[in-house]
């Protein structure tokens, strides 16, 4: 099947040196990741205070952790700046124009779009994870508890970031697309870490604000639940303390299969209101 | 009557409490030239996104080949140049105007050789290589041509299409779509460049506020007919009778200018020798002899200035 929109799509980012950019950045994210980890880690044990393995695993883990969640936010980040400008900036240009009058549906070239902005992203996401993944392995000996688990939902928070900015982008400038959808990013963040506060003070309004705000908003859900798969099956609930997660920006509990089922929902939803959007509008 | 290429009956367009277009009917039929007039904002553009189906009317009807302009299968015969565009810049001449016939339908083992044919049309043929970004503005405007009639289109709408190109660059385009109208394509011209209209089109259509003002042939348009202007050394008393079987006399001093009647106004130049003969045989001394015609300018600008055509 021939999909010249995607072509011209992943052609652009590499034509652009977006993605060559993209990388060099990212190598060098990992290559300090893997400096800092192996320095750390080697402090901490000089003395043998990692005697048993699950000390290892628990000082691996939360540096690990610390390496996916900046992975997490680079790879959210490049999806948001990807998906800004992926129809306005099209029709403030006037590429767009010449494209959509060839018999051509309007709805291919929207989903063509977004499947080449989805490939890009989740790609990126994917590779990086693995090389953050590999540093500790090779460092620590850490492996997550379940690989699978862990990339497809860093790969559905990419996918719902770029469904959502597609949809804005129909709508508003890339600019304005831009600001909305980080502060929407923002709001998820937000949402999550009044959640955390909830459950450490068992206040239960604010860990029922944090759920309404991940069913709204689930990118930093999705992340938490990405995180659960990234600790090795046996440690103990909330990293080595008892109860909710030690720390704010990961989670121990695995996500529900309802919850992963409304973002992959919600995702859908938000595309087929993109290509609404986009098959309704004045170009 | 074969069956139109383009029909729009009765369009209208709302942008909120703006109203763009009032009612505009038009019709192109096959291998026809037609040309769109009309000032800034008049509607043109308007109503040429919509008869691309790139902008939805408020009400009426657009159809291509018979079917409505927003359905893809109505496209696939139609070659459009937008007023405002531009390509990816990453990619080269050859990339753009691939990329175009494939979504145009040219089958892949075609491609290439059109490609290379279109290019070469347009006056590209040695730059299909070189990046988008490294185009001039005149350039990028062949190229637009080139993505234009890569499908083999039977339609070709072309909004200002010579608007950034030199004198030599505007005979080419003129060439070329006289080329395309010469092989059956039928030609819609958006163009502020009434000199264009004027020799590229059968048929122009003036659209101002919305409406359209004039649809018809550019002799009808400019129906005034010739004048001749005689220059003389010495006019008198005796030179009027002498010239008022020609038509209707103006004098202006030494200037008498002739509006040309029946027969002699589908014979210009066959006028002007008898005028030129019947001055030379009198005293008066033929000094000059001009022929005019009414510019479209001159009749443009005095409709969409509050006249009435």
């Amino acid at each position: 099947m021939r999909l010249p929109i995607v072509r011209t799509t992943l052609g652009e980012a590499l034509g652009r040196k977006i993605v060559l950019w993209g990388w060099i950045a990212s190598g060098l994210l990992v290559a300090l990741f893997g400096v800092a980890f192996y320095f750390l880690y080697r402090e901490i044990n000089r003395e043998g205070n990692l005697s048993t393995r699950l000390d290892r695993i628990l000082i691996g883990g939360i540096l690990t952790i610390l390496g996916l969640y900046v992975g997490s936010f680079l790879s959210a980040f490049l999806a948001m700046t990807l998906a800004a400008g992926s129809v306005s900036s099209e029709i403030d240009s006037g590429v767009l124009q010449a494209v959509v009058v060839r018999p051509l549906p309007r709805w291919r070239w929207y989903l063509e779009r977004w499947a080449g902005l989805v490939a890009m992203s989740v790609v990126y996401v994917v590779v990086l994870t693995l090389a953050v993944l590999l540093v500790a392995y090779v460092i620590a000996g850490y492996a997550p508890a379940s690989l699978v688990g862990l990339l497809a939902l860093l790969a559905l928070q990419v996918t719902f970031l770029v469904t959502v900015g597609m949809l804005l982008s129909c709508r508003l400038s890339s600019v304005a697309t831009g600001v909305v959808l980080f502060l929407y990013f923002g709001i998820a963040w937000l949402g999550g870490f009044i959640g955390w506060i909830g459950e450490i003070a068992e206040k239960a309004e604010l860990t029922t604000i944090g759920t309404v705000v991940s069913l709204i908003a689930p990118s930093d859900a999705l992340w938490k639940g990405a995180s659960a798969y990234a600790i090795p099956a046996g440690v103990p609930v909330g990293l080595g303390t008892e109860g909710p997660a030690s720390l704010p920006f990961l989670s121990t509990l695995e996500p529900s299969p309802w919850f992963v089922g409304w973002s992959i929902l919600l995702t859908l939803l938000l595309l087929g209101a993109g290509l609404r959007a986009f098959s309704r509008r004045d170009l | 009557m074969s069956s139109p290429v383009l029909d729009a009956d009765r369009l209208t367009k709302a942008y909120g409490h703006t109203v763009a277009l009032r009612g505009i009917t038009v019709t192109v039929a096959p291998g026809e030239a037609v040309g769109l007039l009309g000032p800034n904002g008049a509607g043109k553009t308007t109503t040429v996104k919509i008869l691309t189906g790139l902008v939805r009317p408020s009400s009426g009807t657009a159809r291509l080949f018979g079917r409505p302009a927003t359905d893809p299968a109505a496209r696939k015969r139609l070659g459009y140049l937008p007023e405002l565009f531009r390509f990816p810049d990453w990619m080269t001449g050859n990339q753009v105007v691939d990329f175009h016939a494939e979504l145009a339908g040219v089958s892949a083992g075609d491609r290439r050789r059109r490609v290379a044919e279109v290019l070469e049309q347009v006056g590209l043929g040695a730059r299909g290589q070189d990046r988008v970004s490294g185009y001039s503005k005149g350039m990028s405007q062949r190229l637009g041509l080139a993505q234009a009639i890569v499908g083999r289109p039977e339609l070709l709408l072309l909004d200002e299409p010579t608007s950034a190109l030199d004198p030599v660059g505007r005979r080419d385009v003129r060439e070329l779509v006289g080329a395309l109208k010469a092989e059956g394509v039928a030609v819609v011209l958006n163009s502020h460049l009434l000199s264009e209209v004027e020799r590229v089109c059968d048929r122009v259509i003036v659209i101002d506020k919305g409406h359209v003002k004039y649809s018809g042939s550019l002799d009808q348009l400019t129906g005034d007919g010739p004048t001749l202007t005689v220059t003389v050394g010495r006019p008198d008393d005796d030179l009027l009778p002498a010239l008022a079987e020609f038509g209707r006399i103006t004098v202006r001093g030494t200037d008498v200018s002739v509006a040309l009647g029946p027969p002699w106004d589908d014979v210009p130049a066959e006028a002007a020798e008898q005028v030129a003969a019947a001055v030379t045989r009198g005293p008066w001394g033929l000094r000059a002899l001009a022929v005019n015609r009414p510019s479209l300018e001159d009749v443009f600008v005095s409709m969409v200035s509050g006249g009435d055509t």
